[in-house]
């Protein structure tokens, strides 16, 4: 009935080819256009997941309160020094602050006057008192400096410890941090490098931690939703400034850019980049099988004109279902070229076959539509039915795709049936010579029917050993795994997750006030799978009265000195000379005794060319080596200066980023172990939501977006399974037919899960996708072999069916296939997963289901 | 860094071998020893009213008894000068205070009696240190200069001008200890605290023999200066 009535519209279509054709290739131009113009892209992936599920808004309810958090950009500054580093930071963010039309807000976390001031009482108690007696060994060298900034005070401070070497009051290894370093950057003003050298160092002798030579700029950009890379002004506008303030290597600086923000569009990026090759390899692969399939060039351009119109009424309809694509339905556009493709390869090569057979085209092609139509509006339901099956889902994004993929299915079903027997008839391909079919798998249908039981067997065989590896099917719920990890932004994060105080992935617990936080602070980091619980009273320091007691005795060393106003006027050329020769000459008699080893044979020279040189040098020297002086001596005096710190004396904008202003106060929750393995991450959610149920922030949400992926895969899967079924048992009204048309289907499936155990393709947010599209690939081509089969016959792999599901197979993997060679590793995976699954789709198709149709066929050969 | 854990007897020693040709030492190697001679003590002065001077009062006292010291060293001997030091560094050095700030905060593990001991032997060391290294005068001026209040107490300037070659600057950093104005440091080139100098020293002692290690090291030290 459904058949006689495809006869009827590919009838209608034949007689007014003439006008059918232009006309709906018209309206196609028309709604493409349209299309063009209407589609969005929504480039946000937060948007993926339904905003309605309840940590979601846990989330936004978060975000709301602590909006600084969320889409940010992220300036990562190593310096070579301490201070190179905050100097460089510092210029930075005021360049970044003047711009507001692309940063909302610029932080320097930890660069508050609170912390330059109260610095010190967040070191440890030993380590405070270490750092104190060092900074009291120096401070000859301190005292000497502060009195005279210039490089006399320098030159005669290193003289005074070098006559104390000579009379062996010093140890000369103890100079030698210093000595190094003083002629390194000596020697590099000399050569036209600047070379950095840190002041805290040679004053503390302490190397600096690596959190020390780096900071960080936080920024909100200001985003561009219309631009595929929203941030991408916000990140040029970093780099430039960065270039133009010379914040190079060559200057020991390294600007690095990460963030929520650049990460997303660095994933965009990478999925564009490789797009170039990748499309135009798609393209040659399936001009390329189309042309062995269908063996003639005008056919080739049927089709394609018919994929093209089928894209853009495809397109028409997304604007009006949608209206703005996603991340993931924007995938769509593959999606539609490979299972449109497989319609008119289906249609076409049937119309060949029947060609071959039939006297003239006219009743070719009713027999094509006659014979094709059912199957091929079969297969168009049920795949679109795999793709609706994640539409009650929560996952928005595949839900979208889904909704757009199934109208897209419908469409090319439709032009099928109507723009392809028109353009058919208009264009007159010329008449098939030789049968359409594989000639040569005559043998094989006829041994495959022979020992059907033996395939039987071992497709049950295969079908239990990978259902026995089911358990090891790893779902991978990270999504920075599915990024290029060579991307700066990854990259940069990849290097900050080494860092414990820099690691992204922490939980955000919200309480009602500080003092409730502070409460639940302390039971969460009592857990052992937290490193570390921060709330607003991380900032008040412990044991205050003992570490004011230390700095108070430092203060009273250093006090003295660095409080006094430097004693004497800045030095001129001939007394820099005269100092340089008197430390020259301490130096000589040192290295007399103790060998130039040390640095000191270095600092010699750079001195010795030095007091060859020119007046000039010495203006440079003193740029180079002094402001390092002067900032560090400054910050000595700030840290002298710390006081008493209470949660009610902490500087309002600190308290306002753990502190909303309801009262609600935040709690920061960092992983113990290495939070790049997920066992660590899952074990840390579940240990962290037993004590804060209420607990969101990245490590909280990367797992419960797994989850509801996962729900959502598995009612997907469930809803299409059963849509699916209803649908083949109503229409092929046969228990039998429908299992026939599952059977190999579960057995690629079961297939693919297990190839990705044994090669450790983990299924992730990207390539799940594969699933619902093996659903409904394979259950066409399964259809069409079912339905060739009900015609009563055993030659398979012979018919035209056989032809045109290898090649549409072929088509399909070649179009997806080379989403292999993305640069984003997520698209790639996908493209690898696609390859396989469709490859089992063909093999389960091709070589099982023959031998079960022979178990129920009529032909004279079941019965031997 | 630069005056990492190293005895400053030594420096002292040195000063010593260069006391032939005072004054034509180094600049940089005068302040030390002008500073040593510094501690050089004058016959007993102590006024009645101690306890009322000036922290500049206290330094020029300090200063002209030390002055008188040097001019009648060869007089008193080892033992006159050291009598004579005792008397005016008791009462105008904080030689408590001094101990606490070169001892550093293994001070607060201390027991009272190992304290005592401590400043006691602190005290002897000081006092003999000076009475052995001043015994000659060769025309030197000691003047007051500039006060500043750091915040730790009162600095006193004080500039050594020699018979020749360049004057020498020196800081006294005085404190209050009860109603009393007490020099509780000495800043070489008015820069270098002698005390950041001896916790350096001390540290690494302590770190080695705790408290009565360092009480016999001091002890020790005293004892070879008295005996050269």
């Amino acid at each position: 009935m459904w058949a006689r009535f495809i006869v009827d519209v590919v009838e209608r279509c034949r007689r007014g080819a003439i006008w059918v054709a232009p006309l709906l290739l018209l309206v196609s131009a028309g709604v493409g256009v349209f299309a063009a113009g209407r589609l969005t892209i929504d480039a946000n992936v937060a948007n993926l997941l339904s905003a309605d599920l309840p940590w979601q808004q846990q989330e936004a309810h978060y975000e709301n309160l602590f909006p600084g958090t969320v889409d940010t950009l992220v300036v990562v500054v190593d310096g070579a020094t301490p201070e190179h580093a905050e100097t460089a930071v510092t210029a930075l963010a005021s360049r970044l602050t003047a711009q507001p039309d692309l940063f909302q807000s610029v932080q320097q976390p930890g660069s508050d006057p609170f912390f330059r001031k109260n610095g010190l009482l967040f070191l440890d108690l030993p380590e405070l008192s270490e750092l104190s007696e060092q900074l009291i060994q120096a401070q000859p060298m301190i005292g000497g400096l502060a009195a005279d900034p210039s490089l006399r005070g320098l030159f005669n401070a290193l003289q005074i410890a070098l006559l104390g070497v000579r009379h062996g009051d010093i140890d000369p290894a103890s100079l030698s941090q210093a000595i190094t370093a003083i002629g390194a950057a000596i020697n590099s003003v000399i050569t036209g490098a600047e070379h950095p050298m840190s002041w805290s160092e040679i004053l503390t002798g302490r190397t600096p931690r690596p959190e020390e030579l780096r900071r960080f700029i936080v920024t909100k950009p200001v985003l561009d939703f219309s631009d595929i890379q929203p941030g991408a002004r916000a990140t040029e506008a970093v780099r430039t400034a960065a270039r133009e303030l010379g914040l190079t290597p060559e200057h020991g600086l390294r600007v690095r850019i990460t963030g929520s923000v650049p990460l997303n569009d660095d994933e965009l990026a990478s999925v564009e980049e490789g797009a170039a090759l990748s499309i135009s390899l798609s393209v040659a692969l399936v001009v390329l099988f189309l042309f062995i399939a269908l063996r003639a060039v005008r056919l080739i351009f049927i089709v394609l004109v018919t994929l093209a119109a089928g894209f853009a009424c495809t397109a028409a309809f997304a604007a009006v279902a949608v209206g703005t694509l996603n991340v993931i339905s924007v995938a769509f556009v593959v999606m539609f070229v490979g299972i449109a493709v497989d319609f008119a390869i289906q249609f076409t090569v049937r119309y060949r076959a029947e060609r071959h057979r039939a006297p003239d085209e006219i009743t070719a092609l009713r027999v094509t539509a006659g014979r094709i139509g059912a199957p091929l509006s079969l297969a168009a339901t049920t795949t679109a039915l795999g793709f609706l099956s994640f539409t009650p889902t929560d996952f928005r994004g595949v839900a979208e795709l889904g909704l757009i993929a199934a109208g897209g299915m419908v469409i090319a079903a439709i032009l099928t049936f109507t723009l392809l027997p028109a353009l058919l008839t208009l264009v007159k391909p010329s008449p098939e010579l030789a049968p359409v079919g594989f000639q040569w798998a005559a043998p094989i249908d006829r041994w495959m029917v022979k020992h059907r039981k033996l395939m039987v067997a071992v497709a049950v065989c295969l079908a239990a050993i990978c259902a026995a590896s089911l358990p090891w099917v790893r779902f991978d719920f990270n999504p920075l795994h599915l990024k290029d990890p060579n991307r700066e932004s990854m990259a940069t994060l990849l290097d900050l997750m080494n860092d414990p105080t820099a690691n992204p992935y922490t939980a955000d617990v919200l309480a009602p006030s500080p003092d409730a936080a502070s409460a639940l602070a302390e039971k969460l980091a009592a857990l052992p799978q937290v490193e570390r619980a921060t709330n607003i009273d991380s900032f008040v320091p412990d044991d205050q009265d003992q570490k004011l007691a230390i700095i108070a005795d430092l203060n009273f060393f250093l006090g003295p000195v660095l409080n006094a106003s430097p004693a004497r006027p800045p030095p001129d050329a001939a007394e820099l000379r005269q100092s340089t020769s008197a430390l020259l000459e301490a130096l000589r008699d040192v290295i007399a005794k103790h060998g130039p080893d040390g640095g000191r044979g270095d600092l010699e020279k750079a001195l010795a060319a030095a007091a060859a040189g020119d007046d000039a040098l010495w203006t440079r020297l003193e740029r180079a080596l002094i402001p390092g002086i002067t900032a560090e001596l400054a910050q000595l005096r700030a840290a002298l200066s710390a006081e008493h710190v209470e949660r009610a004396t902490l500087p309002p904008d600190l308290v306002r980023e753990w502190v909303a202003p309801d009262g609600e106060s935040r709690i920061e929750v960092m992983p113990r172990g290495d939070v790049r393995d997920n066992a660590v991450l899952a074990d840390f959610r579940s240990a962290v939501l037993g004590v804060a149920p209420q607990a969101t922030g990245l490590a909280i949400t990367v797992q419960a977006s797994a989850d509801t992926i996962s729900q959502a895969l598995l009612v997907a899967g469930v809803t299409a399974a059963v849509t699916i079924s209803i649908v083949l048992l109503v229409a092929l009204r046969r228990i039998r037919d429908a299992f026939l048309v599952l059977a190999p289907l579960v057995l690629a499936a079961l297939l693919t899960l297990a190839t990705g155990v044994v090669l450790d393709l983990p299924l992730n947010f990207a390539n799940v996708i594969t699933l619902p599209l093996l659903l409904g690939i394979g259950v066409a081509f399964d259809i069409y072999f079912v339905t060739r089969s009900r015609e009563g016959l055993s030659d398979v792999l012979q018919s035209a069916a056989a032809r045109a599901v290898t090649f549409s197979a072929l088509t399909t993997i070649g179009a997806f296939g080379t989403l292999a060679l993305s640069h984003h590793r997520g698209t790639a995976e996908m493209g690898i997963l696609l390859v396989i699954a469709l490859g089992y789709a063909l093999f389960t198709t091709v070589a099982f289901l023959p031998p079960l149709l022979a178990f129920s066929s009529k032909h004279p050969n079941s019965r031997l | 860094m630069f005056y990492s854990g190293h005895s400053m007897t030594p420096v002292l020693k040195a000063a010593r071998r260069a006391q032939a040709d005072f004054f034509q030492v180094t600049r940089w190697l005068s302040p030390l020893l002008v500073a040593i001679a510094l501690f050089a003590a004058a016959p007993a002065m102590s006024s009645p009213a101690a306890d009322q001077r000036t922290p500049e009062q206290v330094v020029s006292n300090f200063n002209d008894t030390l002055l008188r010291v040097m001019k009648s060293a060869k007089q008193l001997g080892y033992q006159g000068r050291y009598a004579a030091l005792e008397a005016v560094m008791n009462e105008s050095f904080d030689f408590a205070g001094m101990t606490r700030a070169a001892v550093g905060p293994l001070w607060f593990n201390m027991s009272a009696d190992q304290r005592e001991a401590l400043i006691d032997a602190f005290r002897r060391y000081s006092i003999a240190t000076y009475a052995t290294q001043f015994d000659d005068y060769s025309g030197e001026q000691l003047r007051l200069t500039d006060r500043s209040e750091p915040g730790q107490g009162v600095l006193v300037g004080t500039v050594l001008t020699p018979a020749k070659g360049d004057s020498i600057k020196f800081g006294y950093l005085v404190h209050k200890v009860g109603s009393a104005w007490r020099v509780i440091d000495i800043y070489l080139d008015g820069t270098i605290s002698q005390l950041a100098v001896r916790r350096s020293e001390f540290r690494s002692v302590l770190s080695r023999s705790g408290p009565e290690g360092l009480v016999q090291l001091l002890d020790e030290k005293a004892k070879r200066l008295a005996m050269t």
